[in-house]
């Protein structure tokens, strides 16, 4: 669990920017497997989950920029009109930030209770901006990739926490 | 316990003022790429830099359709063969007539003198993704040979037209589905000549006929072929089959649904036709109404409905 006042303390190492960037790009094949038809709708959005996550967890690494930026590469890896992943990703960035220290004072379960508004605003903006585009929305079914997405939430800080741990061992001054 | 500093005293401008900004540059991104179609440069160079990573997802699919095919029986083999064998002999006698009736047209044309149909050839591509993206229908190939490609080309499959190539990248190419929301074209029905636009759905296996009188001749079951009128795609290639026409007394137009012929997704291969000379980068624009091209571009233009 991500810093809760209320366990046992384990000190980690701050992640390391080799794993953050690991993540991502592993969050970006993720994206690009072959999804189709209701899988496609379903797909969590790993990329946004783990902009969350690192925005909570090392706000010192990322920044603005990189939301943005990994918002153009979704776009064009999802052949979008440049700028709606973009839009996207950098509201997540913002809400991330802004409910930062509130995010991490639940637990696990709570947390994701938080991501999935932080989700859904963003999926919600990505519907306007295909309303205003016409473009025709998808079926319901894609309403609950902010849902799934949250749900994955809770099994992050397993993946990625344990490899920090794993990786260097703690160093107690 | 995170041992970082907190982002109290933070550097920089306020997160809600970095949001602004980065929501400002998506924002001005979509308009410009949207409206304005200048950031096709900038989306080559970003899809060079995701080409290996889109090469490295499409490993698992590969390996399972690869792992499908070596378990693949004998017998199914052998089945496939024969259906295969089959078709080819049933066609062989529509090939030959068809050759009779190209020879007869180009008589005809001459006597007439009218223009001599182009022979289409065309490039096999093959399909190595589906767009990921809910909002389009989009498929991304790959040539078989580089540089035969162009912007505008005719997608068809073995049943029929697929779309038409709309963005041109490095490696790979994107083809805006007929089912596309954005896509039109002119078509006509096989039986009787009736001519009229369809309309993509936005969804995938829909096609729509918005612009047909009440009172036409069309009904379900008819099939579509291209008419060839508007310079892009050439006449004579199966488009769809009519699937519902519902007429009522308060629309002066029929509302005709259609399924398109050719099944996308259970296809490997496709083929790209050439496209016309001075047809080249003739895309169905429909996001710059007032774009009046310059020569003989022609933009297809949905109309408002009525």
């Amino acid at each position: 669990m991500i810093g809760t006042a209320q366990e046992p303390q384990i000190l980690k190492r701050p992640a390391t920017v080799r794993l953050v960037t690991l993540s991502f790009l592993l969050a970006f094949l993720f994206m690009l497997l072959p999804w189709s038809g209701p899988w496609l709708l379903l797909r969590p959005d790993l990329m946004a989950l783990l902009l969350v996550y690192w925005t909570v967890r090392e706000p010192m690494l990322i920044g603005g920029w990189i939301a943005f930026s990994l918002g153009i590469f979704a776009d064009v890896a999802d052949s979008s009109t440049l700028g709606i992943h973009a839009l996207g990703y950098s509201i997540i960035y913002f809400l991330a930030v802004y409910y930062r220290t509130r995010i991490l004072s639940f637990y696990a379960a709570n947390q994701a209770l938080h991501i999935l508004p932080i989700l859904f605003v963003s999926q919600l903006v990505t519907a306007l901006t295909a309303l205003i585009l016409k473009f025709p929305l998808p079926g319901w079914m894609w309403w609950f990739q902010a849902p799934f997405t949250a749900l994955l939430w809770i099994a992050l800080p397993a993946l990625l926490e344990h490899q920090q741990v794993r990786d260097e061992p703690p160093r107690v001054s | 316990m995170d041992i970082r500093t907190p982002d109290l005293f933070s550097r920089g401008p306020s997160p809600l003022a970095r949001l602004a900004f980065y929501c400002a540059l998506a924002v001005a991104c979509i308009v410009v790429d949207y409206r304005f179609h200048r950031l096709d440069a900038f989306r080559k160079a970003v899809s060079v830099v995701i080409y290996p990573f889109q090469e490295v997802a499409s490993v698992p699919g590969w390996l399972i359709s690869t792992a499908q095919e070596a378990l693949d029986s004998q017998h199914n083999l052998q089945a496939e063969n024969d259906a295969l064998h089959q078709r080819l002999l049933q066609q062989a006698d529509a090939v030959q007539q068809s050759r009779l009736l190209q020879s007869q047209i180009d008589t005809l044309n001459t006597l007439l003198d009218l223009r001599k149909q182009r022979p289409t050839a065309g490039t096999v591509a093959e399909i190595i993704a589906v767009a990921h993206n809910p909002f389009v229908q989009k498929i991304v190939v790959r040539a078989s040979q580089n540089g035969d490609i162009r912007a505008g080309s005719p997608v068809i499959s073995v049943e029929g037209l697929v779309g038409q190539i709309t963005t041109v990248n490095p490696f790979n190419d994107e083809v805006t589905l007929i089912t596309d929301k954005n896509q039109a074209l002119p078509v006509m029905v096989l039986r009787n000549g009736l001519r009229a636009m369809a309309f993509g759905n936005g969804e995938p296996g829909t096609l729509s006929l918005p612009y047909v009188p009440v009172g036409s001749d069309i009904q379900a079951g008819d099939l579509l072929v291209t008419s060839g009128i508007d310079g892009i795609y050439p006449p004579g290639l199966s488009v769809a089959t009519v699937k519902t026409v519902e007429r009522d007394s308060v629309s002066a137009f029929a509302h005709i649904q259609c399924i398109p012929t050719a099944a996308v997704f259970s296809h490997r291969y496709v083929l790209v036709l050439d496209v016309a000379p001075g047809q080249e980068g003739n895309l169905p624009n429909l996001d710059q109404p007032e774009a009046a091209a310059p020569g003989p571009t022609r933009i297809l233009r949905k109309p408002k409905k009525p």
